[in-house]
């Protein structure tokens, strides 16, 4: 991993893939990522495939596996839906799938608009349960959730570790909180773009729990990266932000 | 690459000193609806730590209940800091009586270059004749007017402002936030050579930056980072590891709006 000014940068939220409205979802594939990557010093990132989100979850993963196959740099992170009706594998075959493929990480997209499923306990108790027991870590956006319902969830599974991605600046009074109330819940950097905040974030709770990320292809790599770059926190702080919470997070 | 001296400060987290950065749209302020705990002085330590020489700025106290109130908020931190702020004039259009006598009061205490409206804050399109007053002192003591501009129907009012008031400059902030209206902020730039182009957002799209300077041309974007309301730090990285030229970031980090204010 390229170490700059002492930090490894890995990119914990971007996507790859084909995209159907290219405008608000570019299309991106895995070398022009690296491409970008490497212009902006991103050693590693974590990916989910808009195939899992705009078309179909399983064959989305699939098309993944073979998009990064041998890939050092780029890691898969698999999209997840609860396969009641027998279109996902059962829960407690899933980490073994995962194994199989390298995947360490998984995302979900609940809303309606995407998946269209219940993220309460009596949809997905069984896949919390495996998740925790697994300590495989749960990514989900905020414009797919609430924060009553990350809460909730964290709450419910205090073993379940819960990355909340596309956290933007009018949440801060969300954010202290349910960091208080919840040790399982992370947050991912990339929106918070509120001045000072991350470093005060960081004196209050430490900076384990936060993540960077980009957003990349659809938000810029470069404001991502100013955002942690930049603050007044150790740079033993910024490298955990940067790249070290993630690789624990993925118990690589 | 001949910009890796951006990437590399950018990595490092060390100020672009090498460069002149005007940040044309900042605040000073509180809002309601989130935590903004950063006053004048950790905003002053946020420019230098980047390497921002100097902003234009007003007051979120104007832009919501107090005009009056927050452009003497801002004179105050205009004589605290010589050299590193542009006040930027806050008028409410909903108190059309007393625009003019504000503008005149604003220039006369001095430290003041801009003129800044919010319509969507202030409820009142910009191109309701209420502005009338800001358009014609601005073309009088030919200063530019940052407009909060976010939407595609926002843009359109600029279509015709630019051609009525060829002799003010509009800088689009935000130049419409969301894509669609991004894109018609660049053709109406083409159209009207008195049109400059705002980047200040919270949607930092990857290629907008690369589209509008393309687009549009090098001279016509400005920088902007929307602080203390957003971080500054995020909107230096965006511009800093674009894919444009060197001379290009120089020109949107600072040169641009050293034109657009007359300094020397």
């Amino acid at each position: 991993m390229q170490q700059i000014n002492g930090i490894t940068w890995f990119d914990c939220n971007c996507s790859i893939g084909f995209s159907k409205l290219p405008e608000d979802q570019p299309v991106c594939n895995a070398s022009g990522l690296k491409e970008h990557m490497a212009c902006c010093g991103i050693s590693e990132a974590l990916v989910w495939n808009i195939a899992c989100r705009n078309y179909d979850p399983m064959t989305g993963n699939q098309e993944l596996n073979s998009m990064l196959a041998g890939s050092m740099s780029i890691h898969p992170m698999w999209t997840i839906i609860p396969g009641h009706a027998g279109d996902f594998c059962k829960p407690e075959d899933l980490p073994g799938e995962m194994k199989k493929h390298g995947v360490k990480a998984v995302r979900v997209f609940p809303s309606a608009e995407c998946h269209n499923f219940s993220l309460k306990p009596w949809t997905m108790d069984k896949i919390y349960r495996v998740l925790e027991e697994y300590q495989i870590p749960l990514f989900i956006g905020l414009e797919q959730t609430s924060w009553e319902e990350v809460h909730e969830i964290a709450a419910g599974y205090g073993k379940l570790k819960i990355i909340v991605t596309g956290v933007g600046y009018r949440n801060g009074r969300m954010v202290y909180p349910l960091m208080e109330a919840c040790r399982n819940v992370y947050i991912e950097t990339s929106m918070f773009k509120v001045p000072c905040e991350l470093d005060r974030l960081v004196g209050r709770f430490g900076p384990e729990r936060f993540l960077f990320g980009t957003g990349y292809p659809k938000y810029s790599m470069g404001s991502a990266i100013a955002l942690v770059s930049y603050c007044s926190m150790s740079n033993e702080e910024k490298g955990l932000i940067a790249s070290g919470n993630l690789i624990e997070l993925l118990g690589a | 690459m001949e910009d890796m001296y951006f990437y590399n400060k950018i990595l490092h987290g060390e100020a672009l000193d090498d460069v002149f950065i005007l940040d044309n749209h900042m605040h000073l302020g509180k809002v309601n609806d989130f935590p903004v705990q950063c006053d004048d002085g950790q905003l002053v330590r946020m420019m230098d730590r980047c390497g921002v020489n100097a902003g234009c700025i007003s007051s979120l106290l104007s832009l919501s209940e107090d005009f009056r109130k927050g452009n003497d908020e801002i004179r105050r931190l205009v004589k605290k800091y010589p050299g590193r702020f542009f006040g930027q004039i806050v008028i409410n259009p909903n108190f059309p009586g007393e625009i003019r006598s504000e503008l005149n009061r604003c220039w006369n205490m001095g430290g003041f270059r801009q003129i800044k409206i919010h319509p969507v804050f202030h409820q009142c399109d910009a191109d309701d004749k209420k502005y009338l007053p800001v358009y014609q002192f601005a073309s009088e003591k030919k200063i530019s007017v940052l407009s909060h501009v976010w939407g595609v129907e926002q843009v359109k009012k600029f279509f015709n402002l630019a051609r009525e008031y060829p002799d003010v400059i509009f800088i689009l902030g935000h130049s419409g936030g969301e894509i669609p209206a991004q894109r018609l902020a660049v053709e109406l730039a083409n159209r009207y050579s008195n049109i400059v182009l705002d980047i200040t957002g919270s949607w930092h799209y990857e290629g907008m930056i690369e589209f509008m300077v393309r687009e549009a041309g090098e001279d016509r974007v400005v920088f902007g980072s929307d602080a203390v309301f957003l971080d500054i730090f995020p909107a230096i990285g965006r511009v800093g590891m674009a894919g444009i030229p060197r001379q290009a970031k120089e020109k949107v980090f600072g040169l641009n709006m050293k034109r657009v204010l007359g300094l020397t």
